[in-house]
């Protein structure tokens, strides 16, 4: 993954607090180049075209734009997603929130008490190309979609489904193992673990599924 | 004024006056009392032959309306806010009058008072005066009785609606209290023009009255006309007022929340910053505490197994200052969570006191309630140890088989996790109350080592 890209991830940090933003770049410290700050939606939305990043640190909520907060800055950004990956990172609960930032296009959602490493483990991953889930959103999904999984092979057409397997990485992502972890668990690689959490992000993102919206609404992720 | 010493004169200045609550009418008598540093009998005496006399029930009447109960709040009571009580200590001793026949004068004014005070002596006098009439009669005077009934009816039908005066703002919420009061109201207000009308009656003929009644209708009707839009606009105000109040209660209690839980803490990470650890767990416990308490109007179902192993994560975080994540998927279908609550503590308890940080997964199906519990320590071999953990063979495997389901360990090198699964209809088993002997063999069987 970070072998394609020898330099440092050139990330923009997305955030109304200023205390916040600081205090991230000073704990990402020299493992990613910060190249923009914005606090509000449009000044984000300005920012990330101007400088177009790799991945951009977005917080769910925000001030400005037509108040759509962190999912207005992505819908703002839609032509770019190929090149800009946005990771929302959150202390919000709602899973409206969270759900809406994710629909609209961002690559994974972390929470704000995440450990340095880990943080910058997930903007390498979300730089690459896959999902990041964190606990509790997988065991949203979990919630949302159900934890059967009696499909074993779920077409790709089918949105509103886990397969098996899906469940199985969305279980054990939820339990708390790593992506290596679930690979050694599951006899597969952990390319095909991105891949799983890939397909259950676009599934997240696509699925018509009325239930997820009523869901998000009832429920916040705890 | 100047400072005596004398027992009478030991408050400087005069407590307000307010009709106390708690009486048999209005208060009134026992709140002229204390304001003036008088006995209540005494003062009540006084009020009972003013009223004989004929303006003591006026002068009542008069108090009555025009002078504010303890419990109501006064414009000064508003503006010193939230930082101070909104009511004034009033209860004082009662003065004494001297120290040589205290004991007599105590009893004696002990004596008065419960006769002046209770309802039923009021009645009896109200009835001996209605005697002493009739007796009157019966010697031969001629009384005009329509003279008499006629403000007795009056006075009662005034009394019964006042009584609502002081009740309707604290009870107004409750419909049934509000359909109450109404009546109350109603009624009296009905004795009290039928008492007029019978007064009128006797100073002009029917016919007269039934016009006099026509007009005056017409005039009130007017009136009304005239007066409506000013009575509606003070109702909303005072709609709009007892809104902005009860938000700016609301407020209030925010803010006090604020300040006494995260400003708090927010002073004492800055006193404890040289201790990261401390700092953490003050942030963790003040967020923990912050989410509950802002969206706790969801967590009505408290006792439902997330919420239970949530208060467990909480408070053994709190108590060992290493963070417990908690995820909960579904909802479970059994009511009784205990034996699986209390192993998971015993496992959330030896993961954060051997191998740091542990993060917990609940999952409830149809078939079954499965709580993981996994920390990133360095491990442990079950059959090496096991000789020395007792907590997890007896506490965790052993409790859950006797409950009816079972548990599970795995211990790699990069940490441990307790599997533990309860079946929905799983049932106590009946052979596992005799103690260790049942969880050491059953526990071999379900244990499972990497």
């Amino acid at each position: 993954m970070s072998e394609n890209h020898p330099g440092r991830r050139r990330v923009v940090i997305v955030d109304d607090h200023g205390i916040f933003r600081s205090g991230l770049k000073a704990e990402l410290g020299d493992a990613v180049e910060v190249i923009g700050e914005a606090p509000t939606v449009d000044e984000a939305a300005q920012v990330i075209r101007e400088s177009l990043p790799e991945v951009v640190l977005l917080d769910v909520h925000l001030p400005g734009g037509t108040g759509g907060g962190g999912a207005e800055v992505v819908k703002l950004c839609r032509d770019l997603l190929e090149e800009v990956r946005f990771l929302a990172i959150s202390v919000s609960d709602e899973a409206t929130d969270v759900v809406s930032v994710i629909r609209a296009g961002a690559r994974g959602y972390v929470t704000k008490t995440i450990s340095t490493e880990e943080l910058i483990g997930a903007i390498d991953a979300v730089a690459a190309g896959d999902a990041v889930f964190s606990p509790r959103l997988a065991g949203f999904v979990l919630d949302a979609f159900g934890t059967s999984g009696l499909v074993e092979d779920v077409r790709d057409e089918e949105l509103d489904r886990l397969s098996a397997r899906e469940v199985e990485v969305m279980r054990l992502i939820a339990r708390g193992y790593t992506y290596r972890e679930i690979a050694s668990e599951l006899f597969i690689s952990i390319k095909t673990v991105e891949t799983h959490v890939s397909k259950v992000l676009r599934k997240l993102q696509l699925s018509s599924r009325h239930e997820l919206t009523r869901w998000a609404e009832q429920r916040r992720i705890v | 004024m100047e400072t005596t010493t004398t027992p009478e004169g030991q408050l400087p200045q005069r407590p307000p006056l307010r009709r106390a609550l708690d009486t048999p009418v209005a208060g009134v008598c026992l709140g002229v009392a204390r304001h003036l540093g008088l006995s209540v009998p005494l003062v009540r005496v006084v009020f009972i032959v003013l009223a004989l006399a004929g303006v003591g029930l006026l002068l009542y009447c008069w108090l009555w309306i025009f002078v504010p109960t303890q419990e109501e709040p006064t414009p000064e009571a508003a503006r010193r806010g939230l930082s101070g009580p909104a009511l004034e200590q009033t209860d004082q001793p009662a003065p004494s009058s001297g120290t040589g026949a205290a004991g007599r004068s105590a009893k004696v004014q002990r004596g008065l008072d419960s006769l002046t005070s209770s309802p039923e002596v009021l009645l009896g006098g109200v009835l001996l005066g209605l005697g002493a009439v009739f007796m009157v009669q019966l010697l031969g005077f001629h009384i005009d009785w329509r003279l008499v009934l006629a403000p007795a009816v009056i006075l009662s039908g005034v009394i019964l609606a006042w009584s609502q005066i002081d009740r309707t703002q604290a009870e107004g919420a409750d419909p049934a209290h509000r359909s109450a009061a109404l009546w109350q109201v109603g009624i009296g207000a009905g004795l009290v023009m039928v008492a007029v009308l019978v007064i009128a009656g006797g100073l002009v003929g029917t016919g007269q009255l039934i016009t006099g009644i026509i007009v005056g209708a017409m005039l009130l009707g007017g009136l009304a006309l005239v007066l409506a839009p000013w009575f509606i606009r003070l109702y909303r105000t005072s709609q709009v007022e007892r809104e902005r109040a009860a938000a700016e209660a609301e407020r209030a209690d925010i803010a006090a929340h604020l300040h006494d839980s995260v400003l708090q803490t927010l002073a004492m990470i800055q006193k404890q910053k040289a201790d990261p650890a401390a700092v953490e767990r003050l942030a963790r416990g003040q967020e923990r505490q912050l989410r509950s308490w802002l969206y706790r109007q969801n967590a009505q179902a408290t006792g439902s197994l997330k919420d239970q192993i949530l208060a467990v994560a909480a408070e053994l975080e709190e108590l060992h200052s290493v963070p417990v994540d908690v995820v909960a998927v579904g909802e479970s279908r059994r009511s009784q969570h205990a034996p699986l609550v209390a192993a998971a503590r015993e496992a959330i308890l030896n993961a954060i006191k051997h191998a740091g940080p542990a993060s917990v997964y609940i999952e409830s199906t149809e078939q079954e309630d499965a709580v993981f519990v996994r920390d990133r320590g360095d491990g442990f071999d079950l059959e090496t140890i096991a000789g020395d953990r007792m907590g997890v063979r007896e506490s965790i495997i052993g409790r859950m088989h006797r409950a009816g389901g079972r548990a599970r360990i795995r211990s790699t090198g990069s940490g441990t996790e307790v599997q533990l699964f309860l079946p929905v209809d799983a049932q106590p088993k009946t052979n596992g109350n005799n103690g260790s002997a049942a969880s050491g063999g059953p526990a071999q069987k379900v244990s499972e080592h990497e």
